[in-house]
């Protein structure tokens, strides 16, 4: 009797700790860009950036952003603050900027956000101008 | 000699089967979802990507008028182009599209038609966005 009860109360035990460590471990902040664009038009000195960012990870973003620099080195973007992005869900946002890109040259995107538990995502991706 | 049943082994036989089946099933589902989320992202991404490729836009002409401009486009791809948003001069502007005979296609440019676009705003150039994200500049 003795031994049954330390190995059940011993399971439950590892499962409490193996069930706490998978729901820490399932908690993951990720975007993924399904695509971004980025394209001179023939008015000067403006430029439309496209982005559709997904939440592939599994907690809900509060705050999504996406931009990049132009050749002033100036940063243009997109902020959304109350996004609530669920898990699975996309956004995408479109636009003309009063920015100066180059046709062929590369520019880096910065993708972030920010996560309903306060952690926080943000990776950089590298687009070659159209026009 | 009396027989011993074995009771405890068997539950602590039961308890092991549990835990493994729990934690495989853990295992298992997250690493599906995190697999099945990335095949879905770079589905997603190709698709539109040949959406986009599909697109093909040719611009017959431009004209202004006193009530603004009116552009004459042709579809001459394979599907049906719908148009998200017309700029001029990158602003965003109104716009309504109609084939020869007058009728309104909406927001669609069919396939292999002639149709004019319409925008209340003048410009040196016209952006039409479509809804897979091509985007086409036109200059006067």
């Amino acid at each position: 009797m003795l031994l049954m009860a330390v190995a059940i109360s011993g399971g439950i035990t590892v499962w409490q700790s193996m069930n706490s460590q998978a729901q820490t471990i399932s908690k993951i902040s990720k975007l993924d860009v399904v695509d971004v664009s980025l394209v001179r038009l023939q008015v000067d000195g403006k430029s439309f950036f496209s982005v559709t960012l997904k939440n592939s990870g599994t907690i809900p973003f509060d705050t999504v952003e996406a931009g990049f620099w132009d050749d002033a080195n100036k940063y243009v973007g997109f902020i959304k603050n109350s996004a609530n992005l669920l898990p699975g869900a996309q956004w995408a946002e479109n636009d003309v900027f009063d920015a100066n890109i180059t046709p062929n040259q590369k520019y880096t995107v910065k993708i972030s956000g920010a996560s309903s538990d306060g952690s926080k995502f943000s990776m950089a991706k590298t687009v070659s101008a159209m026009g | 000699m009396r027989q011993r049943k074995a009771v405890g082994e068997v539950i602590a036989v039961a308890l092991l089967l549990v835990v493994t089946a729990a934690v495989m099933t853990v295992v298992i589902s997250y690493s599906n979802e995190q697999i099945f989320s990335e095949r879905q992202t770079a589905s997603e991404a190709m698709e539109k990507s040949r959406k986009r490729v599909a697109e093909l836009v040719s611009l017959i002409g431009i004209s202004a008028n006193p009530g603004g401009m009116s552009i004459e486009l042709l579809n001459y791809g394979k599907e049906t182009i719908t148009v998200e948003k017309v700029m001029v001069d990158g602003i965003v502007s109104t716009f309504s599209i109609q084939r020869s005979d007058g009728t309104i296609t909406g927001a669609v440019l069919p396939v292999r038609e002639l149709v004019t676009l319409q925008t209340p705003n003048t410009g040196k150039t016209v952006q039409i966005l479509t809804n897979s994200g091509n985007l086409f500049d036109f200059s006067t």
